[in-house]
């Protein structure tokens, strides 16, 4: 179940990372920046990890 | 590794969100997360307008992209696949050059040509076997429970190869490509040949091969000519460019060519170099793109003869680039190599394509020699004679850390592909098996 629920997980992350992008008005375009490249790393670490429970 | 849950549910037909890995999707997941953080570092400095717009935009391409790797099934695959148009078109219309509207349009109808004829076959297979779950398709044809007339088949194959020769992209369906890449800005152009082309070619190792085995077979020499064409034509044109940008555009579809090449020999060693080839062009391809547009945002051109040897000025950019460049034209001990040697061998062991398959592409490793070895002689040695070459900077950290990981793949690869091989393996030989066992069992029937 922890396989099957990591595809989802890493398919999930970039779209939950458009919601501070969309709807947190304040941000400034360094922080959007910052957000957007940390939500990809995270993205990144995930399929790492999918690779790693492929085994 | 998959997760299956019913969405729309009806007494004719089933559609779940129905997603996973295997052997050869993971590798295709990887580059994607991989190429990602490279491009959104790589927009940094150059993006400034409409910023979260566009980093918006950047999160959606992602989330499209992936899902069209992990989707299990075809209608699931198809929306993540329209999916994927969107913000690239706004991504090249928005933020591209000055030609931007025609490229991002031309683009768009395209993808969008093509995909009409993959949805018709979708429409057709979803109907016949009251699902859209690819491996319940599979099932079906294996137990005898879902079959069609050879004509069918073909037509199937082809509605679905036409769709993903397009985004590859094929000779001679590829004109789109270099008109979209020259106008995108970088990251588009980056994420454009580092993952959305492999689309298509992941498309062919993902459907037209385990679905049509019959019609795999008998098209398999013609889309093998079509491939050689396309390394040699790929490659003949990258020579005759002017402009880097364009140079490397071209030099995808060679390049791919040499994917589909390794695809259609329908063995092992064909579908495996093919699969680490789509990877290597991601890594080596992507590098270039972000190679030329640190050029672009110094000098504002990207006409090679505004350069000449600015390897005296930018050394640490020129190193780096310098093994980028070797490793696009498969020099040994690099990644371009072990795919590019392993979809050779995979062709001339082929049973369903002749030797001279296999001498013309050989033929593609050494014009992409020339052309390379001609861009980065006219680019980065020589003497630095042009006054506006003598001060440009050097990399800046963002650089920097958006070019190290490129480097470290392309060493990575090439020294230790054994350990990519191994993960594919099981994949490759149950799709062969796949496309051997129904071939057979068609002709016993």
């Amino acid at each position: 179940m922890e396989d099957i629920s990591l595809v989802t997980v890493v398919l999930m992350i970039p779209l939950l990372g458009l919601i501070p992008l969309l709807f947190v008005r304040n941000l400034t375009d360094n922080a959007i920046r910052w957000i957007t490249l940390i939500i990809s790393l995270v993205t990144f670490g995930a399929s790492l990890l999918l690779l790693r429970s492929f085994e | 590794m998959a997760q299956a849950n019913t969405w729309i549910s009806t007494a004719s037909f089933t559609i779940q969100y129905y997603v996973g890995v295997d052997g050869i999707s993971i590798w295709l997941v990887l580059l994607t997360t991989f190429i990602m953080p490279l491009a959104i570092l790589a927009s940094f400095s150059p993006i400034q307008d409409r910023v979260r717009l566009y980093y918006s935009f950047m999160l959606l391409m992602e989330w499209a992209m992936i899902g069209v790797f992990v989707a299990q099934d075809l209608f699931l695959f198809y929306i993540f696949w329209e999916v994927t148009l969107v913000p690239m078109y706004f991504l090249i219309g928005i933020w591209g050059g000055e030609e931007r509207i025609y490229a991002a349009i031309k683009f768009f109808l395209y993808t969008m040509a093509g995909s009409l004829l993959m949805l018709l076959a979708i429409l057709w297979l979803g109907n016949e076997a009251g699902t859209f779950s690819v491996p319940d398709i599979l099932r079906q044809i294996n137990a005898g429970e879902l079959s069609f007339s050879t004509a069918t088949g073909r037509w199937l194959f082809l509605a679905f190869a036409i769709a993903f020769a397009i985004k590859v992209p094929m000779w001679p369906l590829h004109s789109w490509l270099p008109d979209a890449h020259v106008q995108a800005p970088t990251a588009g152009s980056v994420i454009l040949a580092g993952v959305l082309l492999k689309m298509g070619t992941y498309g062919f190792v993902r459907f037209n091969l385990p679905l049509f085995p019959e019609a795999s077979r008998t098209f398999a020499p013609y889309i093998a000519v079509l491939a050689v064409i396309g390394i040699i034509y790929g490659a003949w044109v990258s020579y005759g460019q002017k402009d880097v940008k364009k140079l490397v555009a071209y030099s995808s579809i060679s390049h791919l060519g040499f994917v589909m090449l390794g695809i259609f020999a329908l063995n092992s060693a064909g579908i495996q170099g093919g699969i680490l080839q789509m990877v290597n062009h991601g890594i080596s391809t992507g590098g270039l793109f972000l190679l030329v547009g640190m050029l672009y945002e110094r000098r504002h051109t990207k006409l090679m003869s505004a350069f000449g040897g600015i390897w005296r000025a930018m050394p640490l950019y020129s190193g780096l680039s310098l093994i980028i460049v070797l490793s696009s034209m498969g020099l040994p001990g690099l990644n371009g190599f072990v795919g590019e040697f392993t979809i050779l061998l995979g062709s001339a062991g082929s049973d369903v394509l002749s030797m001279w398959f296999t001498a013309f592409a050989a033929i593609g490793i050494i014009l992409a020699a020339v052309y390379m070895l001609y861009m980065f002689n006219t680019v980065y040695m020589g003497a630095l004679d042009k006054e506006e070459n003598k001060r440009l900077p050097d990399l800046n950290w963002e650089e920097l850390w958006s070019l190290i990981p490129i480097v470290v793949m392309v060493l990575l690869i090439g020294l230790q592909a054994g350990f990519f091989f191994k993960y594919m393996d099981n994949s490759v030989q149950e799709l062969v098996a796949q496309v051997n066992n129904t071939v057979r069992d068609a002709a016993l029937r």
